[in-house]
């Protein structure tokens, strides 16, 4: 209980209600490490009239988050000697560093090319040149290696006194770059956060007027997911009581039926949460959602029960009503659990939960009719009841109709099968992302002036020594070049980049000696056209020398030094391990950076957006088989209670009612996802049960039609409210859900009308003889 | 007239205390900036000269350039070689023969990015972004204005000695004087501002 109360034991990262995808354990721990630390990254944003305001706020931000414990790193400022102390380690291995297209062109001979291009950098009207570094480095090898390291797109963003800024003609712009202690998604952290940012936010705008604080990473979509979850947990369960309390006033005219059946569904909520707990250690925040639901479901064999009391006189006991109702809600009960259980065999975490909390709350709101009510008199005002009349009506038009009735709705049914063929599916990640235009327009407006758009696919490398490594890696990005060059990948970041492998280190040498051959013109040249001074070559010559004397750069050096602090997150080796991550920019060609990484030793390419539009694809083709299962199985169910006839009268019920509900997503051009499939499940388990519950009547009874009318009404209300969801997964299960529902409750009456029970309406209420 | 009599004014405030000071600095930038004619665009003919101890003789070159207010400018060098720069706040492009620009972001390179903001305000005579880092002082001129500028935080001033601009109505000379020695001057002619718009090739350089 204290867990509950500190909240740990409910999980709200959508993600984990996921399946892992199929990939080596310790490729996809490594995969998992470069997540979280993506998801950790929190940008802030802080934009003024004038810089010096701008610094100020981003200042106070900084204070007033540094205690809190919460980030793991975060600073207004970066230490500006980082930056400049790059020239100075590099300085001494400038030989042994050269920019790929440089390093392209003295591979290919391109001695020509090379010449201009390094006229070009003494004619840069801002070539940053100086008598110093002409008499190192003539060729500016090193100034040109340096221009390479910076990420290509185009930016606006600088380093202005430690401070990352954006100037725009009106505004300026600070980027505080944060480091989360702990994942995004802990509710605690959230909680935490958000009312310290809301609280900084206030201050702003009344000590700095005029500053905005604009967020952008996971954070901010994860904190509003969790508030919208939260909601809306709070609207279906607050908004579907008040209405279930509403149809029970109104229909008995008493609140004592509504009672019972909250009691009821009480019971059934802590019986399926508690189980969860005990099962899973936690409840996710989505399974309460849904749980939440649960509410319309459970509440039906109070409904059947109190119905049943409502056409049965006064002097009926409490036990005998129950034993009226008991075949057919056990029977509903049985049916429904076939429905979870099938649910329960795929390897879906999040699907398991809802399934054993709706399973195990489902049996305990049974019991509870079972073993409660009985010992409970219960009585209810009878008399003139407007809404059994009503029913009553409904009953007519079906008995009276007979087979017209049923090609109206076998015409109904084609129809729908046509809308259907308009399907199409969607298996995107979007699926479980909450919509947030406020959320998504900060983050958008940060992304622009960021002008960096990060990939989430990315490579994994393993070897075992770092020279491994780094050849591994350069033998990587030598076979994506051409997709560098024809703009299918914009940029990657990759240790190697920084530190060339030790072979590749000589090798640049080795190129650079190649300008010293007597057939070279290259110092001739420049000395003739730039001024070089006389002996530049021989100077050359005799500094390539001592580099060659001198060890290569390590990738030890650069880990330990600070120039490699915004980069030291590409290294994810331990001590019997080498590995890193390539990252990626601007990828427009997902397929061939697969099929690059296809074979290769000590190489993954991971792209969680695939995976998860795979898992999303793969699991709704899983549910619908699934589903079609779970409908056989109950079919055969009903085939041994009711005979061949009987079950197919049930099962169309469930059947027609899925079919119009998949008819209407179509017409509404609705995609269709796991989620629709899912809801399919529950529309077979309800929808059986309405069937059921008319068999089980032998006859269109009006006070069946009553009992199933008020169970589909308070199905519905508690999933219309889920269709209203921001997240488009519960949105899609709810419109299902709603659309199926109501077409079950309509269509009830086919198990009654289509083959009726031989037994024909001898209890019947009705009394009309079917035709 | 107003200028030269607003210009003594604050040669006479100099030597007043720092707070006035610094609104006598502010003037002198704003009578620079009042001076220039801010044209949308401007094109003027340029020689570069850079002298650096090292090399055997100064480094020359000349060539056209396209001033595009608010967007950056076009360099593009004709003598000894051709090549074209297209300088904007962020990166420099650089075309050499044929083909795409190679790109180079300045963003990471502080040193980098200071002298271009530096080179874009000198030309625009943008004086808030040089008035941050500089301290002005009027120089005599012939006709038109000259100033010297000094930078004001010690990072800077470890690199440069000085800047100094002089023009008319545009500037037409900026000398960098480093403190090791090494300087560069540019001199720019020829200033037109006619066709307001930009021709299609340069209109393709600052597409990029």
């Amino acid at each position: 209980m204290s867990r509950l109360s500190a909240g740990s034991v409910i999980n709200a990262d959508l993600l984990t209600l996921l399946p892992e995808p199929a990939r080596e354990p310790a490729v996809q721990a490594m995969a998992e490490r470069v997540h979280e630390a993506a998801e950790r990254k929190l940008i802030f944003m802080v934009s003024a009239d004038g810089e010096e305001r701008a610094r100020q706020a981003a200042e106070h931000l900084t204070r007033h988050l540094s205690d809190s414990g919460l980030f793991a790193r975060l600073e207004a400022r970066r230490n500006q000697s980082l930056l400049s102390s790059l020239g100075s380690f590099y300085f001494p291995y400038r030989f042994q560093l050269l920019s790929p297209p440089t390093r392209e062109e003295l591979k290919a001979g391109r001695q020509e090319t090379f010449e201009r291009r390094v006229l070009s950098r003494y004619l840069n009207p801002l070539g940053g040149l100086n008598s110093d570094l002409i008499a190192a480095d003539p060729l500016l090898v090193l100034p040109d290696f340096l221009a390479s390291l910076a990420p290509k797109s185009a930016t606006n963003l600088g380093l202005d006194e430690g401070y990352l800024t954006v100037r725009e003609a009106d505004r300026s712009h600070i980027l505080v770059l944060g480091e989360l202690a702990s994942s995004p998604f802990s509710m605690q952290l959230q909680d935490t956060l958000s009312s310290r940012l809301a609280n900084i936010r206030a201050q702003l705008s009344e000590s700095y007027p005029g500053t905005t604080l604009a967020l952008a990473g996971v954070f901010p979509h994860a904190a509003a997911g969790t508030i919208a979850a939260r909601q809306e947990v709070s609207t279906v369960g607050v908004g579907s009581l008040l209405g279930v309390m509403l149809l029970f006033v109104i229909v008995f005219r008493s609140l004592r039926p509504f009672f019972f059946a909250a009691l009821t569904v009480i019971v059934g909520c802590i019986g399926g949460f508690a189980v969860c707990l005990a099962v899973f250690g936690q409840v996710h925040l989505m399974t309460l959602v849904f749980g939440a639901s649960l509410v319309g479901i459970s509440v039906d064999y109070a409904l059947h029960y109190f119905c049943e009391r409502l056409a049965l006189d006064d002097t009926a006991s409490s036990a005998l009503v129950v034993r009226r109702v008991f075949s057919g809600i056990t029977l509903g009960l049985v049916t429904s659990i076939v429905g979870f259980v099938g649910i329960l065999v795929a390897p879906f975490p999040g699907l398991r939960e809802m399934a054993v909390f709706s399973s195990v709350g489902l049996t305990c709101a049974w019991l509870c009719v079972v073993v409660l009510y009985p010992v409970v008199p219960q009585a209810i005002p009878q008399q003139g009841n407007a809404a059994l009349r009503w029913a009553a009506a409904y009953g007519r038009f079906w008995e009276r109709g007979g087979r017209h009735t049923v090609w109206v709705v076998v015409l109904l049914l084609i129809l729908s099968a046509l809308a259907c063929l308009r399907l199409l599916p969607l298996d995107d990640f979007r699926l479980l992302q909450t919509r947030n235009p406020h959320v998504q327009e900060e983050e958008e407006r940060v992304r622009s002036l960021l002008g960096q758009d990060y990939a989430s696919q990315f490579f994994l490398i393993f070897a075992e020594d770092q020279t491994a490594l780094l050849e591994r890696e350069e033998d990587l990005i030598d076979d994506l070049a051409p997709l560098l060059q024809d703009g299918s990948l914009a940029d990657l970041t990759a240790l190697s980049r920084f530190v060339p492998s030790p072979g590749r280190q000589s090798e640049n040498r080795e190129l650079l000696r190649l300008l010293l051959t007597p057939q070279s013109t290259l110092f001739p040249n420049l000395i003739e056209t730039v001024g070089l001074p006389g002996g530049a070559r021989e100077a050359f010559a005799s500094a390539l020398d001592e580099s060659e004397a001198s060890p290569p750069l390590t990738l030890e050096a650069w880990l330990t030094s600070p120039v490699s602090e915004p980069f030291r997150h590409l290294w994810l080796g331990t001590e019997d391990q080498a590995a890193s991550v390539v990252t990626l920019s601007g990828v427009q060609d997902v397929a061939a950076l697969e099929a690059i990484a296809e074979g290769r030793d000590g190489v993954a390419f991971v792209d969680r957006i695939g995976d998860f539009s795979e898992i999303f694809s793969s699991y709704r083709n899983q549910t619908f088989w699934l589903t079609i299962v779970s409908y056989v199985v109950v079919a055969l169910l009903l085939v041994w209670r009711y005979g061949l006839k009987g079950a197919a009268s049930v099962i169309a019920v469930p059947l027609a009612a899925a079919l119009v509900a998949f008819g209407s997503l179509g017409l509404l051009a609705e995609p269709i996802s796991l989620f629709n499939v899912m809801a399919l499940l529950l529309v077979l388990g309800i929808g059986v049960d309405y069937g059921i519950f008319f068999r089980e009547a032998r006859g269109v009874r009006a006070a069946t039609l009553l009992a199933v009318a008020m169970s589909a009404a308070t199905t519905v209300l508690a999933f219309g409210l889920l269709s209203a969801s921001s997240t488009m997964a519960v949105h899609s299960f709810g419109l299902t859900l709603l659309i199926g529902i109501a077409a079950a409750f309509l269509l009830s009456p086919l198990s009654a009308v289509v083959f009726p029970p031989t037994l024909s309406l001898a209890t019947a209420g009705a009394g009309h003889e079917p035709s | 007239m107003q200028i030269l009599s607003r210009a003594m004014v604050l040669l006479f405030l100099l030597v007043a205390p720092r707070a006035e000071a610094d609104t006598s600095q502010e003037d002198l930038f704003a009578a620079m900036s009042e001076r220039l004619e801010h044209q949308g665009l401007l094109r003027s003919t340029f020689r570069q000269e850079r002298s650096l101890q090292i090399l055997q003789r100064p480094l020359r070159s000349s060539g056209r350039m396209v001033l595009r207010e608010g967007e950056g400018i076009l360099w593009l060098v004709e003598e000894p070689h051709a090549v074209a720069y297209l300088i904007r706040s962020g990166e420099v492009l650089e075309w050499e023969g044929e083909g795409a620009p190679r790109r180079i972001a300045m963003a990471s390179v502080p040193a980098f990015r200071l002298l271009t903001e530096m080179f874009l305000a000198a030309l625009a005579g943008n004086p808030v972004a040089l008035q941050e880092g500089f301290r002005a002082e009027k120089l005599s001129a012939d006709e038109g204005w000259r100033l010297r500028l000094t930078p004001r935080s010690d990072e800077l001033a470890g690199l440069i000695a000085s800047l100094e601009i002089a023009g008319d109505r545009y500037v037409e000379e900026v000398h960098l004087q480093e403190v090791k020695g090494d300087a560069v001057t540019f001199h720019f002619s020829d200033f037109s501002t006619e066709p307001t718009d930009l021709d299609a090739t340069e209109e393709s350089y600052f597409a990029q």
